[in-house]
Order: C-alpha cells, then sequence, then structure tokens
C-alpha cells in the first residue's frame, strides 16, 4: 500500500480508502493503547478514537514524517487526554484481557505467576509519569529509535534518554520495593 | 548516546517487550460508520475556523470590559452617600405617598410637590 497515495485519495474525498489505513495500524495502535493505558482504558474504544482524531487531523499530514510515527504521535496525545481526563485506576475488567504467555509449555502454575507480574507490570505502568511512561513503552517497540520517539513526543534525544532512564528506575523500585 | 543512560537489556524490558494486547481486534466499519459523517476540513477551513473562534472570544472580551467600565464609572461618579441617598429618597417619597392613601390621588400629589 503506497500510503502517501492513500491518504492524497482521501483528502481528494475518497473516504473509503481510510478503512485501508485503520486495517493496517489497528494492532499497533491497540498494543500501544494498552501498554500505555495500564488497566484504565477500553482499548477497542480507545482505539477508534484514536482512528476519528487520526482521520480529522489527516490534512494536517505534511508527507515529511513517516505516517506510523504520525499515528504514534495521535495515539500518546489521545491516550494521555484520555488519562488525564479519567484520573482515576479502576480495577481489571474483561476488556482488558491478560497479555500473550510466552510459550505454550508453561504449566498452569507457572501461567498464573507470569500473568499476575505482567498484570502488576501493568498497574506499575499506570504509576509512572505520562511523559516518562510514553518515552518508555515507545522505547520497548524495536523498530523505534531514539529519534524516533523524539519525534513522537515532540523534545529533543537528550530529554527521551534521561526520561526513559527515570522511568525504568521508578518501575523497578515500585516492582521492588 | 549518553553513557550515563545506558539501558541494558534484562528481564524488565524483556517483559516490557512481550507486554501486548492479546485479544482480536477489529474497528475499521465503527471508524468508518463514524467518519464518514465528518467533514474533512483542509488546512485553510480549519485556519478559518480558528480564526472564527478567536473572533468570538475577543467580541466576548470586548462585551464584558465595556459592561465592567459602566459599572466603575457609575460607581466614580456617585459615591457611596449619593448612591445611598437617592435609594433614601426613593423611600421616603413611597412612604409620603402611602400616609395619604386615603386621599383623592390628585389631591396627594399636589400636597406632595408643594
Amino acid at each position: 500500500m503506497d500510503e502517501e497515495e492513500v491518504i492524497r485519495d482521501i483528502l481528494a474525498g475518497n473516504v473509503n480508502r481510510y478503512a485501508e489505513i485503520v486495517k493496517n495500524y489497528q494492532t499497533i495502535v491497540a498494543n500501544l493503547c494498552f501498554k500505555m493505558g495500564g488497566l484504565k482504558l477500553d482499548i477497542e474504544e480507545m482505539t477508534q478514537q484514536v482512528f476519528v482524531e487520526l482521520y480529522l487531523a489527516l490534512p494536517r499530514f505534511q508527507f515529511k514524517s513517516k505516517l506510523s510515527t504520525f499515528i504514534y504521535r495521535i495515539t500518546v496525545n489521545v491516550v494521555c487526554k484520555e488519562l488525564k481526563h479519567q484520573k482515576r485506576f479502576i480495577t481489571p475488567t474483561d476488556d482488558n484481557p491478560m497479555p500473550d504467555r510466552p510459550a505454550d509449555d508453561l504449566n498452569v502454575e507457572q501461567s498464573i505467576i507470569h500473568d499476575e507480574k505482567m498484570q502488576q507490570l501493568r498497574i506499575a505502568i499506570g504509576h509512572l509519569h505520562p511523559e516518562q511512561r510514553t518515552a518508555l513503552v515507545l522505547y520497548t517497540y524495536s523498530d523505534f529509535s531514539y529519534n524516533d520517539i523524539a519525534e513522537v513526543m515532540q523534545c529533543t534525544t537528550a530529554k527521551v534518554e534521561s526520561l526513559i532512564f527515570r522511568a525504568r528506575k521508578n518501575l523497578k523500585k515500585m516492582l521492588n520495593p | 548516546m549518553n553513557e550515563k543512560y545506558h539501558i541494558p537489556e534484562d528481564e524488565l524490558m524483556q517483559q516490557l517487550r512481550s507486554l501486548r494486547y492479546t485479544a482480536p481486534i477489529d474497528v475499521t466499519d465503527a471508524v468508518m460508520a463514524r467518519v464518514s459523517k465528518m467533514p474533512l476540513l483542509t488546512p485553510y477551513m480549519q485556519r478559518r475556523q480558528r480564526m472564527q473562534r478567536w473572533v468570538s472570544a475577543v467580541a466576548a472580551c470586548a462585551v464584558f470590559a465595556v459592561a465592567l467600565n459602566i459599572t466603575i464609572l457609575f460607581t466614580r461618579t456617585y459615591n457611596e452617600s449619593q448612591i445611598s441617598d437617592v435609594i433614601a429618597s426613593v423611600y421616603n417619597y413611597n412612604a409620603d405617598y402611602e400616609e395619604l392613601g386615603s386621599l383623592h390621588e390628585s389631591a396627594a400629589l399636589e400636597y406632595f410637590y408643594q
């Protein structure tokens, strides 16, 4: 899919082609919402919201950066805005399923321990400062460089480095008090 | 990269990387249903919309400033004792008028304006 061509088509009035962008990026967006939101967000609703905001912001896209970077930036903004709006923790629900188990050969006991660890990790991520959380979560994507993170967060690379460092330190403190 | 901020690939980082949303997700139809009703504003239209919001905000501020100015002018022109005099005279007028309630209205008014 040539993204630039698709966007130009959408801007010219062919709105149906927007479905291609949604299909291509929905898993990535849902994952980012899941990682950033702690236990607080309804992931499906947030993913929808991100794509609605992206659609409205599309005329501002100037084709200078990658579309993925633009989508990440909008996702981060939407999630941060929603978290600020909620400002509270809710208990985990069915909308927030447990993450993947690393291997199928884990026995039941190991699976439960793993799930609990992941749940604690998500709660701890939810307690981080929004900037630290964003930087650390983006860093966990292997294809994301410091420059990409800085572009998404619209700050310097040095700040990104320090944010990730502090986020990791705080996370460790929370998980091993 | 600054060595001070070196991030080792330890268990925590591996856990963070393995954290992912596992439920199947397909929001395409829902999103398309929502966006198909929305107008796609070009940068020019967005600028115009922003400008309109600014103009209304400035107009609201101007109205507020004028109202405030009138209030300040009024309180400066008439000091507190003058204002209470005006109130007192209105009150006395009513009291006098009530006392003459039994008289004919025109006579009462004549009496009052004497």
